[in-house]
């Protein structure tokens, strides 16, 4: 299953570097076609705004995750640049690895990030709406808006939102980020929206464990919607009811 | 290096950095003439963009570029609109001064921005976009402007 | 009772000890406004908030002082609004001293904010289902609404509307504070906030944590006269602080029992009353004891419950006790981990599955303190130059002669809440 991830890989990784040093010319309008990748990443043309039609999730395969893994952690950072400045307690950690034991002794390892929840508590109380859900489901901050008052925090259930406590070393044009706002997984927006799988999926199938897999929830023959049908997935906190975008199998 | 001083003066570049700007400036490559030709304040001078033409005529670009960018801005994070050509890196990627100003030396964001910043101090305006906004052409993840 | 009050300034008598205190209270704002802009450069990583508690004591200091603002305008209300004679000719004080209060505790919760520069974000861009976008407003419209009835106390031709001018400001700061309270009470994430419980106690909170402020101001006046504040008075406001105090303590057992009963929160009780560290102690020292049962002790035994400086005692207890109560609220409620996995052992790089310690630092200290030194400047400012401050109290024992400091104000009488025709300092 995970070769399908691993295979189209080079391909858009190719139309990336293209669209990338073609834009930094000057604009440009790509063919339709160029767009056509695979299925599990639909993209939709240049100039349209995201669809309600679709709703992105991810799908962790704890069974193969490994707790000596983080290829999905150095990817998002890579992707991302968060960079920290080694104090791990005001740090941003936009996905961070988790061992969760239980009683018996079992321990099980995911990566934990934004779940994208479809009621996201965050979106809910930010005052000026920074926070807010894209129509495919993406939970996003608009930074432009956000004032950093850090309510969303308080509210997140999963302590997945990080402030950014201090100046700003070294930032990736993949995402803009200031002292003082408030941030946290976006599910790489940026690439999703060139129909590239996220950094951490494409690295978990190069060079982890080939436990994620990302996909449109609504589509019922999509590879995550078929993965969850067969085998089933739980949201963490399901008891919060804020059906998350980010499912788990293997928890219980 | 002096980071942290130099990561408040962007931000309140307008209102603080005036002093600032005058010497990066002058710093710049300009031609005498360009000097003369103004009034009391000197009229900015601008280094020349890498790419043939811009999304628009330059004096719609003059007056517009912060609606056009403000448009986009909502379109594309909201909504999830794209439009590279649009997109604050693609001025970036066009409009960035690549060579040092001073021979050896690492170009500062404000040099490298020079395009924006120039005219932004002529006008006093203050410049937000670069505060989050990476600022250099290109690379994958690059050096920040506000440490 | 349709004794004439006349008003008067403050501190023209006396200007050098006044205006010295002045001083003194600008220097602590102008620090608190430095450790700000020091903040806002170097970010936050200076203060004690980490990835988990990120509201600290900033947080603490505003939210004590705008729950105090609402409760500062209670002593108005018992005037205005439940016709307590002698509750009135306070009422100009309580007013001031609420907007003091709201505006000092916004200004520290505004310069805590990640990006203060956007304050014009916040009060244009609104998301009406955010309980914070509704604070913007209740705040703003406190604001006005007292500044509606300070008029409306002060000016005569206004004073027909005090009543209705101070219902409405009665109601809206009810509103208010219940919207405070629901800032936490919404966050089902933090196992420390208990949903509906939240309003009522920070209705009693407000009320007492506000009366006291006000009794140490009013007091303050009042001794800076070398006057002695009646009898009747001080028990009357004693007894109403007292109150308020036990309803708060009630409220909150209440709150933690409720907790108790509901599944899977045991385990946050426990650490917030016993095994937080700092936490516990707190709440036990700080709250139950300095901020509850000694002052509730003094204010209603027979002996103390008259004497001024019996309440004025009480007073400082129980804000000291308000900031307990409210640090156990905002940074201990935030130290507790929070449940990603509840009755499994995690671990991570985010302070998963231990609980996240927070020791304030200098500059947040600075922040809160100079915001406290704001409501004091604020109140001093409108006292000299504001006909707040009766000259002499209905039964006011006059054993020594009051000082009666030279005053602008003319008089007005005739049973009705007395008021100057203008206020000129
Ligand atoms: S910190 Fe920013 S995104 Fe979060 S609630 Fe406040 S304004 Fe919204």
């Amino acid at each position: 299953m995970s070769n399908e991830q691993r295979n189209d890989s080079p391909v858009n990784a190719g139309r990336r570097r293209l669209l990338g040093g073609a834009a930094a010319l000057a604009g440009l309008t790509i063919a339709p076609g160029v767009f056509l990748v695979h299925a599990s990443v639909p993209t939709r043309p240049e100039g349209t705004p995201a669809s309600d039609q679709v709703r992105w999730g991810m799908l962790v395969d704890t069974n193969r995750c490994r707790v000596d893994c983080d290829a999905c952690v150095t990817a998002c950072r890579e992707e991302n640049g968060w960079e920290g400045h080694d104090r791990p307690e005001t740090d941003a950690k936009w996905i961070r690895k988790m061992t969760v034991t239980e009683r018996d002794g079992r321990q099980t390892s995911l990566p934990m990030m934004c779940q994208h929840c479809a009621e996201p508590p965050c979106a809910y109380v930010c005052p000026t709406g920074a926070t807010f859900r894209r129509d495919d489901g993406i939970v996003l901050v608009d930074k432009h808006l956000c004032i950093g008052c850090r309510y969303c925090m308080m509210a997140c259930p999963y302590q997945v939102r990080f402030f950014v406590h201090e100046p700003v070393a070294s930032r990736s044009p993949n995402h803009p980020r200031g002292k003082g706002t408030v941030e946290g997984c976006n599910l790489c927006v940026h690439r999703i929206d060139q129909g590239v799988l996220p950094a951490c999926v494409e690295a978990c199938g190069e060079r982890g464990q080939g436990a994620l897999i990302f996909g449109d929830l609504n589509d019922p023959r999509s590879r995550i919607s078929r993965a969850i049908a067969e085998y089933g997935a739980e949201s963490v906190r399901a008891d919060l009811e804020l059906d998350t975008g980010v499912r788990y199998q293997g928890l219980s | 290096m002096i980071k942290k001083a130099r990561g408040w003066r962007w931000i309140t570049a307008a209102l603080a950095g005036t002093v600032a700007v005058a010497v990066a400036a002058t710093a710049m490559a300009w031609s005498g003439e360009e000097r003369e030709r103004s009034g009391r304040v000197p009229v900015p001078a601008l280094p020349a963009p890498q790419g043939e033409e811009c999304i628009e005529d330059a004096d719609t670009m003059r007056r517009q570029h912060m609606h056009i960018l403000d448009e986009h801005k909502r379109d594309s994070v909201r909504k999830g609109v794209r439009r590279p050509e649009r997109d604050l890196q693609a001025c970036v990627d066009c409009h960035a001064v690549r060579e040092p100003v001073i021979a050896d030396q690492p170009l500062t964001p404000r040099q490298r921005l020079a395009f924006c910043a120039n005219c932004h101090s002529y006008s006093a305006v203050s410049l937000d976009c670069f505060a989050c906004h990476s600022s250099e052409p290109g690379a994958a993840v690059n050096e920040g402007n506000d440490e | 009772m349709a004794s004439r009050i006349r008003y008067q300034l403050i501190g023209q008598q006396q200007p050098a000890p006044f205006w010295t205190l002045a001083a003194v209270a600008a220097v602590v704002v102008l620090a608190g406004l430095a450790a700000a802009a020091y903040m806002a450069t170097v970010g936050h990583h200076i203060t004690g908030m980490n990835n988990q508690v990120v509201w600290g004591v900033p947080h603490v200091f505003a939210v004590t002082l705008i729950l105090a603002a609402s409760g500062a305008l209670n002593v108005a209300s018992v005037g205005s609004v439940f016709g307590r004679v002698d509750h009135k000719p306070l009422a100009r004080l309580s007013g001031v001293l609420a907007v003091a209060l709201l505006i000092g505790g916004l200004t520290v919760l505004v310069l805590d904010l990640g990006r203060p520069d956007r304050l014009i974000v916040a009060m244009t861009h609104y998301n009406l289902r955010s309980i914070f976008a509704w604070n913007i407003l209740l705040y703003t419209g406190f604001l006005a609404i007292v500044a509606v009835y300070l008029w409306t106390l002060m000016e005569p031709r206004m004073r027909v509307h005090s009543t209705k001018a101070g219902t409405v400001a009665f109601a809206w700061r009810i509103i208010l504070t219940t919207g405070t309270g629901s800032i936490f009470g919404f966050l089902l994430a933090r196992e420390a906030y208990g949903g509906a419980i939240m309003a009522p106690l920070f209705i009693a909170a407000s009320l007492a944590y506000g009366t006291a402020a006000f009794s140490l101001l009013f007091l303050a006046v009042m001794r800076s006269q070398g006057r002695r504040a009646p009898e009747q008075l001080l028990s009357g406001i004693s007894g109403m602080m007292g109150v308020f105090v036990m309803a708060v303590l009630l409220l909150l057992a209440i709150h933690f029992l409720t907790l108790l009963y509901t599944p899977g929160r045991h385990d946050v009780v426990r650490f917030l009353l016993l095994e937080g560290g700092s936490i516990p102690a707190t709440l036990w020292l700080g709250k139950v004891v300095i901020g509850g049962i000694v002052p509730a002790v003094l204010l209603f035994h027979g002996a103390t419950r008259r004497r001024a400086g019996a309440l004025a005692a009480a007073s400082i207890m129980v804000l000291i006790g308000g900031f307990a109560h409210v640090f156990v609220m905002i940074v201990g409620a935030q130290s507790y981990p929070l449940q990603l996995f509840p009755g499994r052992e995690v671990s991570g790089a985010v302070f998963d599955g231990r609980a996240a310690s927070y020791t304030p630092t200098a500059p947040e200290l600075l922040l809160g303190l100079g915001g406290i030194a704001l409501v004091v400047l604020i109140a001093m400012i409108a006292l000299r130059f504001l006909a707040l401050t009766p000259k002499h109290l209905p039964d006011e024992p006059v054993d020594e002669p009051v000082a009666a400091e030279p005053s602008a104000e003319d008089e007005s009488g005739g049973g009705e809440e007395p008021a100057p025709a203008a206020s000129h300092g």
